[in-house]
């Protein structure tokens, strides 16, 4: 397993676990399960802006954004 | 004057409000007023003011007000101005005389008030004119009234000419000066940090509980923090209130001298029952009476948990201090008597009321010892039966409640009361009991020091064999030290040590009571008389669910450990770590952890035997069992070795070795050998492994008294195999044949078998082979998954690959759950050597610990990570981490994706 998809793994635990909250995060946005082949850089990479996106919003991967 | 303010700790604030107030003055005038607690530091605020004002060349007078010259008219004026009567001789004749008659310096008629106002108002003003002049006046509660109406008149015409006036009184009480529309800063107590600075500047050998105890009982308050070390008492005694230095009590007994008696009596009753309860006052009191003491501030009633409080823990201090001795003794036999359902605090009750020896009130205070004691706290129990000892009528029922203190305190690790308890229980004439308890409590001490264990050995058992007990088994004193006996026979590990223990034994009548009887065969030498004991380990057992008496608990785990089934009781154990958790006893709580490790262990939980050690080994240390330390250093040596940590696992047990070696520690010298051979066997390094494995016991012979010796039976004989002492390997096995170690437990059957099958025919193959499909056999998990590498080995030898295969996926998933890198590496060569190709390339299937895979359950079923945390005794923080390396393991994105996963395991 690459470093990123045992990253990427690592993320979704923090995520799943209930008591996680980001302050930016909507816990109550049903949370879609990714279609996800770790053994691919590019899924596993959509897979990272997806969760970046929903914990800090779409603006947050913008360009100039936070 | 660096240095009075280089004192003050924790006043930053209040003195950059002095410098700000001494710049001010110079510049036009200004006035402070500095108010708060006594003792909180006005005075040394006033200090560093008159301090800061000398160095910058102010004119500073001083004067106080007393309380005894508060009726002398102009006291504090006369006082004040003194240092100026040259001065008031240029006055204009009118103020002059004024003055001057005023403070008593001529005679004549009492002059008018504003007249003398207008002359100190001229003499300050026309001092000022060469150099500023600062007025600094304490203790305002107590000057005189026309003093006080001067200073008022002066203070509010300061404006424009460079006088200052800074004046310090205590908040409470009123004095005669006129506060409205003057500056005032208010001196809080110091804070938490600030106070423990104080305590360790000026106290810096003042630690731990003592200081806890300085810090808790002073409140912040500054002159609390000085005086109190002198008086305070590393004391346990439960109704002890801490005496008061005569600066103390004269602060805070002046806020009780207008109280009325009844009032005074009803605080010396709040103050002993300790509560503060109002119902439980109210049985003994009419709490009308309480009215005074509230309207002065002392008490508040805080209606929400019905509770009298005293604002500030000294009032009550002062309270005791102002009581007589028959004030003292009736309010203890009037709470005694209010106490008939708590026979504990009725036992200390009655024992402070009593005036000389009462051995009823005694006994009673022997009988709440036990049931502290019991609940796991030492220092109250002790503290009980050094007062149970004062009031015994005989010497001997004295020493030896002194004794059964020292025996207690060093049972519970606490060394230096112990050692002075035993002084003085043997400077009195001992009875036969007392003479035991002591020697038990000094054999205690002895190897929880740097004594050595053969010494402590010899001391207990002279006491036993000399003792006046008439080997009666239910003697407590007797039981005690007989199990003190087996811990250091044990220790020592000689059949000499042990031969003693056993006379010993022979000689109790009618019968040695049941634990220790179960004990003394059972661990001594389990694989000689360990399986007949069967029987009566089932009745132990059997008797645990209901069992509240913790030490049975501790000493039935402790019989069961050889036989293995520490794995019945692991519910037991986790109550004894549990209640060490929550602040109760340490010794029962180490106990636990060690039956747990041991359990645990056997059982392939290894991150929970890591967790668990490293526990022990703090409390060991932190709670002063160092005795107990080296159990958690070879558990964690242990587990090294299993997880090809081999550098930290010699480290640790050559630290046993060294700390054993000068105290004849025999058994912990032979246990240390345990993770070497562990080492060297998974290092491959077949020969070191044979060594160390023959230092425990030399093949061909199971050593007597040596219970280690069967943790290494299976490594001695594959090493012996390994490398080519068939003769040794056999002639061990053949041992263990002889011994019929497979009666023991399970366990040992299985080691038996499996070192059979290594060392025998064909027959002895296909015993192993059954014995492995029976069910509860992998419980064993490190040993079965050893005995499968071992047996695949030979059967691939004599190519009997798909067999050979069968054994080693089993071993693999058992050494992936235990993380037990080296073997899994081993049992992937083997694998390979036996044509398998997946083990090449492939993950360990699911490498899940059991502590991961029982936390991936619990996920997969819903729970919350708290709600885990809840059932496994675990931190949420911890559940997290784990998940955190679940999901990599498993390749799952979300908990929902959990159970699929579990379910493909």
């Amino acid at each position: 397993m690459s470093r990123w998809a045992y990253f990427l793994l690592n993320a979704f635990a923090a995520m799943a676990d209930a008591e996680y909250t980001h302050p930016h995060a909507r816990p109550d946005e049903p949370q879609a399960e990714p279609a996800l082949d770790l053994g691919d850089r590019a899924s596993v990479r959509a897979a990272f802006r997806s969760i970046v996106e929903r914990e800090w919003g779409p603006r947050a991967l913008e360009e100039g954004g936070r | 004057m660096v240095a009075v303010v280089a004192e003050l700790f924790g006043r930053e604030v209040e003195l950059a409000r002095i410098r700000g107030f001494l710049d001010s003055m110079r510049h036009g005038g200004d006035v402070l007023m500095v108010r708060g607690e006594p003792g909180v530091g006005k005075s040394a605020l006033l200090a560093a003011a008159a301090g800061l004002g000398a160095a910058e060349s102010l004119r500073v007078l001083s004067a106080n007000g007393f309380e005894f010259e508060a009726d002398v008219s102009y006291s504090l004026l006369n006082q004040l101005l003194l240092p100026l009567y040259t001065d008031i001789q240029r006055l204009p004749p009118a103020l002059r005389d004024a003055l001057t008659v005023a403070l008593g310096f001529g005679p004549g008629p009492a002059p008018a008030t504003l007249l003398v106002c207008n002359a100190t108002l001229l003499l300050l003003t026309t001092a000022a004119r060469t150099r500023p002049v600062l007025l600094v006046v304490d203790d305002v509660q107590w000057i005189d009234r026309p003093s006080a109406v001067v200073l008022g008149f002066v203070a509010r015409r300061v404006q424009g000419a460079p006088v200052g006036v800074i004046a310090a009184s205590r908040t409470g009480t009123e004095s005669f000066l006129d506060r409205r529309g003057l500056a005032e800063v208010t001196v809080e107590p110091l804070s938490d940090e600030a106070a423990g600075h104080l305590v360790d500047t000026r106290f810096p050998t003042l630690t731990g509980r003592l200081r806890h105890r300085l810090l808790d009982l002073a409140q912040g308050n500054p002159l609390a923090l000085v005086e109190l070390p002198g008086s305070l008492t590393d004391s346990a005694h439960p109704l002890d209130v801490v005496p008061l230095s005569d600066r103390l009590q004269t602060i805070f007994a002046a806020r009780l001298a207008d109280l009325p008696e009844a009032t005074r009596l009803l605080l010396l009753l709040a103050t002993f029952e300790g509560s503060g309860d109002v119902r439980t006052l109210r049985g003994m009191t009419d709490l009308a009476h309480l009215a005074p003491a509230d309207r002065a501030q002392l008490v508040r009633v805080d209606d929400t948990s019905g509770r009298i409080v005293f604002r500030h823990p000294l009032i009550q201090s002062a309270i005791v201090a102002m009581s007589t001795y028959a004030e003292r003794r009736q309010a203890h036999q009037a709470i005694a008597a209010a106490l008939p359902g708590d026979p504990e605090r009725r036992a200390w009750h009655l024992a402070a009321a009593s005036a000389g020896p009462d051995e009823a009130v005694a006994a009673q205070l022997e009988e709440a010892a036990q049931v502290v004691l019991r609940r796991g706290d030492a220092l109250a129990a002790i503290a009980s039966l050094v007062r149970a000892a004062e009031l015994s009528d005989t010497p001997q029922d004295a020493a030896r409640r002194l004794a059964q203190a020292a025996y207690t305190g060093a049972e519970a690790g606490v060394p230096g009361d112990a050692t002075t308890l035993l002084a003085d229980a043997q400077a009195m004439s001992q009875g036969p009991a007392g003479a035991l308890l002591a020697a038990n409590a000094t054999a205690l001490l002895m190897i929880n020091g740097d004594g050595d264990v053969h010494t402590a050995h010899r001391l207990l058992a002279g006491a036993i064999e000399t003792g006046d007990h008439g080997w009666r088994a239910a003697d407590p004193a007797l039981d005690e030290a007989m199990h003190t006996l087996m811990l250091l026979s044990w220790f020592a590990g000689s059949t000499e040590h042990w031969a003693v223990f056993h006379r010993n034994m022979a000689r109790l009548v009618p019968a040695p009571p049941d634990i220790l009887s179960v004990l003394s065969r059972t661990f001594p030498d389990p694989v000689r008389t360990g399986a007949a004991a069967q029987p009566d380990l089932d009745a132990l057992l059997a008797a645990l669910p209901g069992e509240q008496d913790l030490n049975r608990i501790v000493r039935t785990g402790t019989a069961v450990t050889h036989l293995d089934r520490l794995g019945e009781m692991r519910e037991q154990c986790w109550r004894l770590v549990r209640q060490g958790r929550e602040g109760g006893a340490p010794q029962w709580q180490l106990s636990g952890l060690m039956h747990l490790c041991r359990e645990d262990y056997l059982a392939g939980r290894w991150d929970e035997v890591e967790e668990l050690a490293a526990e022990g080994e703090r409390v060991a240390t932190d709670s002063g069992f160092p005795f107990l330390r080296w159990y958690f250093l070879l558990n964690q040596a242990v587990i090294a070795a299993g997880r090809g940590r081999f550098r930290q696992a010699y480290e640790l047990a050559d630290e046993i070795t060294h700390w054993a070696v000068p105290r004849g520690l025999a058994s912990s010298l032979a246990n240390a050998h345990l993770p070497r051979t562990m080492a060297a066997a998974a290092e491959g390094d077949f020969e070191a492994a044979y060594r160390h494995a023959t230092d425990i016991s030399p093949a061909g012979v199971l050593a007597p008294y040596v219970p280690i010796a069967t943790w290494v039976m299976f490594d001695l004989v594959e090493a012996a195999l390994r490398t080519g002492r068939t003769t040794e390997a056999r002639a061990h096995a053949e041992a263990m044949r002889a011994a019929d170690v497979t009666a023991l437990s399970p366990r040992m059957r299985l080691i038996q078998h499996g070192v059979d099958a290594l060392v025998f025919d064909d027959e002895a193959g296909e015993r192993i082979e059954q014995t492995l499909a029976e069910p509860g056999t992998d419980r064993w998990l490190f040993e079965a998954s050893r005995i499968r590498l071992a047996f695949a080995g030979k059967l691939r030898r004599r190519k009997e690959l798909l067999r050979a295969r069968t054994h080693l996926f089993a071993a693999r998933t058992g050494f992936a759950t235990m993380g037990a890198e080296p073997w899994l590496a081993r049992t992937d060569a083997e694998l390979r050597a036996a044509g398998d190709r997946s083990a090449a390339t492939a993950p360990p299937p699911a490498a899940l610990t059991p502590q991961e895979l029982e936390i991936a359950g619990l996920a997969a079923s819903g729970l919350t990570n708290k709600q885990i945390a809840q059932r496994l005794d675990l931190s949420p923080r911890t559940v997290g981490a784990h998940l955190y390396r679940i999901f990599p393991k498993l390749g799952v994105t979300s908990r929902a994706g959990l159970r699929d996963a579990l379910n493909e395991i």
